[in-house]
């Protein structure tokens, strides 16, 4: 499975391609990745490419061969959108609701890809722990069946994975990922980001 | 001693494991995107395996190669990281050091970066080791680069040569399952020991002519290991002519096996080359003898294109089927292999499907994607004092150097960045160059506190010397940031937590012959602005010279604490007018434009409260939260 992750710096992507590589290790799966480092990390891009079970292949997901793509970032999801292949899964934070866009959903259909959106970073701050958005989306992607991993073995992986003052916060944020977060809809994107 | 394990490892993190497991016990290094993860990995794994290790940040690549070759003259086995551009600075060394040979094991390792991502070159260090005669190890995975790790010291030993593990940003910084089994049981680690032998670590001339023969034979016999190594891939065993085949080695070789069993091509012949130099010649020439043309696929540079004998069955970046510039992506690799597949007859050109790129730019320009490039922290020192000294000197220019600062060119106070240490060389040679005219333009140059313990001081000492007059400011934020916080000589500790003898900034600076020499802390901006003005005062007067400001203030990425010290976050009142300023020349993430209220507003989650804002604002329409 070859897997996407977009966001930009700080939102702990590199946390998140851990966590779903760890989980896939300790099924005794095969894992190959590839992250950012350095001067781009700097407010910039960041993108985690991840490829699950699969041998012999190199740390880059290619163009239009992606399984899923996680956009922690609205914006980045979709400047991403081509690495999804025909009947791709895209999750992409909520932000102001640029899936609704006419051309964005023509895409969409077009590639026949599952599109969700969750107001993840809203919810992480409702739970006062704002660091843990990214959690709730990869709890939601799994609740949607999107991730090859059950509920169970991602808290197994994230326990071993967070630092021991921060696993409660980690678990709580992604079990709400897979149990309150209700889907955004697709609505009209909000004006003021269209003009930035 | 460990036990079998595996790991999820980043490909850094699998080349300190083989180096640990291969029994290396000096390590060495300058940080240095994409190598930095290296050096602390080692010293991880050397601790849990308990093997003794010596390790140190130092103070810049030339050091670090000759610490772990004098480790490895006595017979220790030993290793330097450091980025391909860091290599450059450890190249004269590495060039002598290949003559003398090692009684040990030294291991380079090098990291390229195709891209490049956070380098000023694309440059090969497989063409570095060939110009240096060092044999080069071209790893494709973080499984692979382990073990090739462990097998470059045993050849170092073997043949008592230095050896290059040669890694690229997507080996160094890939993840990868890893098994990690320690040290063999009973490793037995060599003594230091010291053969005296003056006519080689000490050789003359004379001697370095027979030394270069020693050198030239070492490097005949490596050519047997290095046809060993390279894996040629036919897909039966008949003699008829394929007419295309594929050269690949690292990253890209794994890519390309990838990609042609995906388009269906798995039986496209395939010679795959571990060992570039010295070159497998017999494999390579053999491989192309069955080939009528072969396309070499590597990176960043040309290296086994150039060797391969048959020049006109070569295809690959000389011949513009690999473009010459940029890293070999998946989707850049795969047009490569469409031209050779298509170019060679074997496959018709495939049509793009041209509506769905369509539709996809489409929805990229109606989602309007804000463009976004790298910058400065918020509350990051440098900003302020980029700021301080854009006030001090808005018509200066301004020399600058490698780091995190560089960022500064977002500001407009970064004018010239050629290397590490160029801020104060450029800075000495514009002042001369100026000065033939008898123009006067006042220079401000910038560099960081690791950049100036780098390769500060010999500019420094000469731009003193030679009566050059411009002011320096030393960013010093008190750790090397931009490679992921590692240690400088002002710290009193080492990568390994053993006890370091800190050398502060400013004796150092004292002692290349500086006179003019003041402190100030970014934050006090005003402060700041006077401090610069000063200092120019005084480089600009008859008996003046160049004069050095240390702009002191930590980290906030490697010293949140002070976050909570610094009190409440700024807010901005309805005195901001919204005129931009603040977005346009301070450039804080944490302050916002509001589209719908046309002004300025401050992320809560970004700020950090330095409050450096509030002086910044011409209008005073920012202000400490409790104070409204």
């Amino acid at each position: 499975m070859d897997i996407l992750l977009a966001g930009v710096g700080g939102q702990g992507i590199l946390f998140v391609t851990s966590l779903l590589a760890h989980a896939a290790s300790r099924r005794g799966w095969p894992v190959i990745a590839s992250e950012t480092h350095g001067m781009a990390q700097r407010g910039g891009t960041v993108v985690s490419h991840l490829r699950l079970g699969r041998t012999h292949v190199g740390p880059l997901v290619p163009l239009g061969k992606a399984d899923l793509l996680l956009g922690l970032n609205e914006d980045e999801g979709l400047r991403h959108l081509g690495y999804l292949k025909k009947g791709g899964s895209l999750l992409v934070e909520e932000g102001c609701g640029k899936l609704g866009l006419p051309s964005v959903k023509a895409y969409i259909a077009m590639m026949k890809l599952k599109a969700e959106s969750v107001p993840a970073a809203r919810k992480a701050r409702e739970i006062g722990y704002p660091l843990g958005a990214n959690l709730i989306l990869v709890g939601k992607a799994a609740s949607l069946g999107w991730l090859p991993f059950s509920q169970r073995e991602l808290e197994g992986a994230l326990r071993e994975l967070s630092r021991p003052n921060l696993v409660e916060k980690n678990i709580t944020s992604l079990l709400l990922g897979f149990s309150s977060c209700e889907t955004g809809a697709s609505t009209g994107p909000c004006k003021s980001s269209l003009q930035s | 001693m460990g036990r079998r394990e595996r790991q999820v490892l980043l490909g850094n993190e699998a080349i300190a494991v083989g180096l640990v497991e291969g029994g290396c016990q000096v390590i060495a290094g300058y940080p240095g995107t994409p190598s930095s993860e290296i050096l602390p990995s080692a010293v991880k794994w050397g601790k849990k395996w308990s093997v003794p290790m010596y390790a140190e940040w130092s103070t810049n690549e030339k050091v670090a190669f000759d610490q772990a070759y004098a480790a490895a003259v006595v017979g220790k086995r030993a290793a330097c990281c450091m980025k391909q551009v860091g290599l450059n600075v450890a190249c004269d060394s590495l060039t002598s050091a290949t003559y003398t040979g090692v009684s040990g094991a030294l291991v380079v390792v090098s990291c390229d970066d195709p891209g490049p991502h956070s380098s000023q070159t694309e440059q090969d260090s497989r063409r570095m080791a060939w110009l240096a005669k060092v044999p080069v190890l071209d790893p494709q995975s973080p499984a692979q680069a382990r073990w090739l790790a462990r097998e470059a010291l045993d050849i170092s030993h073997r043949f008592s040569i230095p050896v290059m593990l040669r890694s690229v940003t997507r080996l160094s910084h890939a993840r990868q399952v890893v098994e990690v089994n320690g040290p063999p049981p009973g490793m037995i680690l060599p003594k230091a020991s010291f053969p005296r032998d003056p006519c080689r670590w000490a050789a003359t001339p004379r001697f370095r002519f027979l030394l270069h023969a020693e050198l030239n034979e070492k490097l005949r016999k490596m050519e047997a290991l290095s046809n060993r190594y390279a894996r040629a891939f036919f897909p039966s065993s008949s003699t008829a002519e394929y007419p295309l085949g594929v050269v690949a080695s690292g990253v890209p070789a794994l890519v390309a096996r990838e990609l042609l069993e995906e388009r269906g091509f798995s039986h496209v012949p395939f010679l795959e080359i571990t060992m570039p130099f010295p070159f497998p010649r017999k494999r390579g020439a053999i491989f192309l003898e069955r080939c009528k043309v072969v396309l070499v696929l590597e990176e960043p540079d040309a290296f086994i294109e150039v060797h391969l004998q048959e020049r006109n069955k070569v295809w690959g970046r000389m011949t513009g089927h690999v473009p010459k510039e940029g890293e070999l992506l998946p989707e850049i690799l795969d047009a490569s292999l469409e031209k050779a597949l298509v170019d060679a007859g074997i496959k018709k050109r495939a049509r793009r499907n041209r509506r769905r790129d369509a539709l996809l730019q489409r929805a990229m320009e109606e989602a309007k994607l804000p463009r976004r490039r790298p910058t400065l922290c918020p509350g990051c020192p440098h900003r302020a004092s980029f700021f301080a000294i854009k006030r001090a000197f808005p018509k200066a220019i301004y020399p600058s150097d490698i780091g995190c600062y560089t960022l500064g060119a977002n500001l407009g106070v970064v004018d010239t960045v050629l290397d590490m240490g160029s801020g104060i060389t450029m800075a000495s040679g514009l002042y001369h160059a100026f000065q033939l005219d008898g123009l006067k333009r006042p220079i401000v140059a910038t560099m960081g506190d690791s950049t100036f313990y780098h390769s500060g001081t010999a500019a420094l000492l000469n731009a003193v010397h030679t009566g050059s007059r411009f002011v320096l400011v030393i960013l010093d934020n008190g750790v090397t940031a931009m490679t992921g916080m590692q240690s400088t000589p002002a710290w009193d500790h080492g990568p390994d937590g053993s006890a370091a003898i800190p050398i502060p900034l400013e004796r150092v600076v004292r002692g290349c012959g500086v006179e003019f020499l003041a402190i100030c802390d970014p934050y006090n901006l005003e402060d700041m602005v006077k401090t610069l003005k000063e200092a120019w005062q005084y480089a600009s007067s008859p008996e003046g010279s160049v004069a050095v400001v240390i702009a002191r203030h930590p980290c906030l990425l490697h010293e949140p604490k002070a976050r909570e010290i610094r009190g409440p976050l700024p807010k901005v009142t309805d005195r901001c007018k919204g005129c931009r300023y603040c977005l346009e020349q301070f450039e804080c993430p944490a302050l916002i434009w509001d589209e719908k209220g046309e002004r300025v507003t401050i992320s809560e989650g970004l700020c950090s409260a330095c409050g450096v804002c509030l002086l910044v604002c011409p209008k005073g329409a920012i202000i400490r939260g409790e104070d409204g």
